[in-house]
């Protein structure tokens, strides 16, 4: 505390709509990596952050977009107890720096009309200058701030330009009382319900036209004749689907290389261990174990890299709102409301951000419908699967000569979950969540080239992720499915009469007894006799009970398929047998009857089960979280299994009815 | 018992002691907020609702 009572510590709140560009301001001023994206609600939670202000620290806070303090869903609930004060554990800001977006200023201005209202001082940032400026438009800044009577700073958090102004501002107001710029007159006669917003909007009408001036439309004609293309209803659809051929085909030719790179680089390293250590379980755990679980699953590294400079590079063009906007005519058929778009979108990095994304969305049941459809959307955890079935048996193949098979199956897993989410949201909002259809007026960003800087964050972040869960979850995985897979050791007699050998308790086997064959130790380890349990369940689904083991272990997170897979050819390869790449193994894997174990009919049934099933811990643990509800994540577990099965069922079932089994 | 079997045995509980510690994290995930709003999924950024 100082001299005045005050808190040392500044705070310093950062508000404005959504996508007006709040979030990479508050990167650029705290020097943090939040992620950004261009669309709207990216910002659902608070972030806060250190932002060096005279040389003093402040707490700068990242608020969710709002278009109004009026606090009518959850997260403008959250900004406008933050801007009061009334947070719980947050200190009232000592003052707001609204982030307005130049090109939608009378939209963007309103908020800041609200901000005066709460007698918080109140600096301007004005980004999106240099768009606006490139549409041939003017702005008068000291006008604007003449105006307004607050200051008023042009920023660019891309080359910095206006930051340090942006502080001074910041100083300057400090413990400064703000003056409300318009006058209204409650007991006027005119006022009505709705004077106050009227008095708001007819002064912002007035600030803008004495401060803006239009000297060119041509390229606001320009992206509005561009959006009349990409978001026609069939026309829109078709470029939609084509820039997903194209960005998968893209992702499985460039990958290629770098995956077989570091599938070789793991095996040198597996053949480097089994060369220099004695033979013994510790060489066969790490070879066998951590090399070929970890490894297998660290091989579609540049695959999620790639994936992820995809979409980092559509949603910061402006093309993914787009996108959005044609998926939402359908979903608004459903009675699904424009918001889910946003966690939809998210869902396919991953459905843990989107749904707590949902937050945006007032009505609750509207919310929960979202959430329960949300998992539907391909993750990055499925590329691993989908990109081991495509290599394994659709590489190479063409559809009409030059589009990649496995681009089209991509393409046709992604479309699979996106329709069985629409087909759930219409039986859901029909039934338990019954609710009217919601109105909802969607924000076009314009389009802008992405920001390179913002696209290689995003690729990086995503790749520390995927490395960090390898390396922790996946590697601690992989060394309990081995066990599982190892233990317990028989000889030949312990395997005839059941009887468990002694060396189980040792973990060398007796020189009076014959070890058997590694096949047959797998089939009757602990994991092969589960899986030998559960193979009637599997067995009309076209799976053996090694495809039933990685199917079990897969419930914990979905890549963890690769990596038992992985394990499980290796664990179970005889003496002398070759060292080969997963692939190889799963192409050439027997049943225990000696037919192949995989055909391309059972792994597109595969792919099927993976984009219906609910199979990750961690999502549930999110739904019971934002549900609040132990009877929500039980439904969407329950739901989603028995949709998988189905699907899986009907795939394989109706595959071999066509003659493709 | 030799040494390797020893080695093995420990990076197996260890593995088992990480995987019951993520467990537990993610059962902690799962229980009730007392402080949270009814439609409110709270975590340490966003506390509570006001009343």
């Amino acid at each position: 505390m100082d001299t005045n009572g005050h808190n040392s510590q500044i705070t310093i709140a950062l508000a404005g709509n959504p996508n007006a560009g709040k979030t990479t301001l508050f990167n650029s001023l705290t020097g943090l990596k939040q992620k950004v994206a261009n669309y709207p609600g990216v910002t659902v939670e608070r972030k806060e952050g250190p932002w060096t202000l005279n040389g003093k620290t402040a707490n700068l806070i990242d608020l969710p977009g709002l278009y109004s303090l009026d606090a009518t869903s959850l997260d403008e609930h959250i900004a406008s107890d933050i801007i009061r004060g009334e947070q719980a554990g947050v200190q009232k800001p000592d003052a707001i720096v609204a982030v307005v977006d130049a090109t939608n200023l009378e939209r963007n201005l309103y908020l800041v009309m609200q901000m005066f209202e709460f007698g918080v001082p109140v600096v301007i940032a004005l980004t999106m200058i240099d768009v606006f400026e490139k549409q041939k438009h003017e702005i008068d800044i000291e006008m604007l701030s003449a105006r307004l009577k607050t200051p008023v700073v042009a920023v660019n958090a891309k080359s910095g330009r206006g930051r340090n102004q942006l502080a001074a501002k910041v100083q300057e107001v400090l413990h400064t009382t703000p003056v409300v710029p318009y006058e209204f007159n409650e007991n006027a006669e005119n006022a009505g319900p709705n004077g106050k917003i009227f008095s708001r909007y007819n002064f912002i009408s007035e600030v803008v036209q004495d401060s803006v001036w239009h000297s060119d439309q041509k390229s606001h004609r320009l992206s509005d004749k561009i959006d009349r293309v990409l978001t026609h209803k069939f026309f829109g659809l078709v470029i939609l689907v084509a820039i997903l051929l194209v960005v998968f085909q893209t992702i499985f030719s460039w990958a290629s290389l770098p995956m077989d790179l570091l599938e070789k680089g793991f095996g040198a390293i597996s053949d480097f261990v089994r060369a220099e250590m004695p033979p013994g379980i510790l060489t066969d755990l790490l070879a066998d174990g951590i090399i070929a679980g970890v490894g297998g699953v660290v091989v579609f590294l540049p695959q999620i890299l790639l994936l992820f400079l995809f979409i980092s590079l559509l949603e910061d063009s402006g093309y993914m709102a787009r996108a959005a906007f044609l998926l939402d005519k359908l979903m608004s058929r459903v009675g699904l409301h424009g918001k889910a778009f946003l966690p939809l979108i998210s869902s396919f990095a991953c459905a843990i951000p989107g749904i707590m994304a949902t937050r945006t969305i007032e009505s609750r049941r509207d919310r929960f419908a979202t959430i329960m459809i949300a998992p539907f959307m391909s993750c990055s955890a499925r590329l691993p699967v989908y990109t081991l079935m495509i290599g394994a048996f659709f590489g190479g193949q063409y559809v009409f000569g030059f589009i990649s098979m496995g681009a089209v199956l991509m393409l046709a897993m992604y479309a699979l979950g996106i329709i069985v989410a629409i087909v759930v949201a219409g039986i859901l909002k029909r039934t338990v969540l019954k609710a009217p259809p919601p109105s909802f007026l969607m924000e076009l960003p314009p389009y802008r080239l992405p920001n390179l800087r913002t696209v290689f964050q995003n690729m990086f972040t995503r790749a520390l992720l995927f490395l960090k869960r390898a390396g922790t979850v996946i590697l601690a995985i992989s060394i309990i499915l081995w066990a599982l897979m190892y233990f317990p050791r028989s000889s030949q007699q312990s395997a005839v009469t059941g009887q468990p050998s002694a060396a189980i308790a040792t973990g060398e086997v007796s020189s009076e007894s014959t070890p058997l064959p590694e096949s047959e130790q797998l089939k009757h380890s602990f994991a092969g006799k589960l899986g030998h349990v559960i193979e009637p369940v599997i067995q009309p689904l076209g799976f053996d009970w090694k495809i039933g083991v990685a199917l079990i272990a897969s419930f914990a997170a979905r890549e963890v398929l690769v990596s038992t897979l992985s394990i499980i050819y290796n664990v179970g390869k005889d003496e002398g047998a070759e060292s080969q790449t997963l692939i190889a193994a799963v192409r050439d894997a027997k049943t225990d009857d000696g037919k192949p174990a995989w055909t391309p009919l059972t792994a597109l049934t595969l792919m099927v089960f993976f984009v219906l099933a609910m199979q990750c811990m961690s999502t549930v643990a999110i739904v019971r979280r934002e549900t609040n509800s132990w009877s929500w994540p039980l439904f969407m577990i329950g739901y989603m299994t028995a949709l998988a099965y189905l699907g899986a069922f009907l795939t394989y079932q109706g595959g071999k009815l066509l003659g493709f089994g | 018992m030799n040494i390797q079997y020893i080695i093995v045995i420990a990076i197996i509980l260890g593995a088992f002691a990480y995987a019951g510690l993520q467990l537990r994290k993610r059962s902690r995930a799962f229980s009730l907020k007392k402080a949270c709003g009814d439609d409110c999924g709270c975590n340490g950024g966003s506390k509570k609702l006001p009343s």
